[in-house]
């Protein structure tokens, strides 16, 4: 790398200086290699959920909750509370081959989210054979639609 | 004048035969360069944005999250893992903080790290479970957990 630091006037004094470039090629290769070996290249994060404490109070009642009932054969129950103006707090979908029927489950929790947007808190009550991918999915679903004080009840 | 524009015209990387020529040897005209000169900022730059880009990216991974064998569930609504007494079910077997502990002794272990811990630890309980895994065999670290006064679950997923 070639610098120049002034022009040449009057004496032929040399003002520029070569700058060596190797060594700092050879820091940053060896940097790069060290964090690509060291880099974690599955990413990996994680899903809150808050459970409830018997001793905290809440400053304001809550505008609603959802209770999330997992039944065999992957049957799903949403049973809704406290929700002004709505008659109908009971909905139930079938499982498809077993499993969740997640496209069924997304389009209720994301019409009810878009009626009810005040509605945060969610209670999942798994069954001990409840998949715990299941569960997750679930609750990415609910955290998608902005519901995201999720609690999950122990058996 | 493209043949003049010719970066290599001077060095000797240009034509070595030309000036061993017997005919018209073309070396004898003047004296050429014998070193190649290559540009090595656009190397440097490029090698400084990559080296960034890896710090940057090492800087946001979870830190010491050790999974084992375990298929963690994939989500796309998760966010990035912070600080919490890490437990791991794996095999049938309840690891806290890489430690095997007995179901029957979950419950006295973390409420005595919740206890000890500091605060960034007594934030939550990080569960490393599998993904194929039934609820019931999950069921042991909620209880505890909830029994031993931690309020945040954090599940380990992998981001989507």
């Amino acid at each position: 790398m070639h610098v120049a630091t002034g022009a040449n006037k009057g004496r032929h004094k040399k003002m520029n200086f070569d700058l060596n470039l190797v060594p700092f090629i050879d820091v940053l290769s060896t940097c790069i290699c060290f964090l690509l070996v060291t880099a974690v290249f599955i990413n990996l994060g994680s899903l809150h959920v808050s459970q409830a404490v018997g001793s905290e109070k809440s400053q304001e009642k809550p505008k609603g909750t959802v209770t999330a009932s997992l039944g065999g054969g992957g049957q799903i129950r949403f049973e809704v509370k406290d929700v002004k103006g709505l008659r109908n707090n009971t909905i139930t979908i079938n499982g498809e081959r077993g499993r969740i029927n997640f496209t069924r489950t997304e389009d209720w929790i994301k019409s009810f989210s878009s009626r009810y947007s005040d509605v945060k808190i969610v209670m999942i009550m798994p069954n001990p054979h409840s998949k715990y991918d299941d569960l997750i999915q679930l609750m990415a679903q609910f955290k998608q639609s902005q519901m995201d004080q999720i609690g999950i009840a122990p058996l | 004048m493209l043949d003049n524009a010719r970066p290599l015209r001077d060095t000797s990387l240009g034509s070595r035969l030309a000036g061993t020529s017997m005919m018209r040897p073309k070396g004898s005209a003047r004296r050429r360069s014998m070193v190649a000169s290559l540009m090595l900022t656009s190397l440097v730059d490029a090698f400084s944005i990559l080296v960034i880009f890896l710090i940057m990216n090492h800087a946001t991974n979870a830190e010491n999250l050790n999974t084992g064998k375990v298929a963690l569930p994939q989500a796309n609504e998760s966010e990035f893992i912070q600080n919490g007494v890490v437990v791991r079910v794996e095999g049938g077997q309840f690891l806290v903080e890489d430690k095997p502990v007995a179901v029957s002794q979950l419950h006295a272990t973390l409420k005595q790290l919740n206890a000890t811990g500091d605060a960034g630890k007594r934030e939550g309980l990080i569960i490393v479970a599998d993904r194929a895994m039934d609820y019931a065999d999950l069921n042991p670290v909620i209880l505890a957990g909830s029994q031993a006064g931690f309020t945040k679950f954090k599940f380990a997923v992998i981001r989507k």
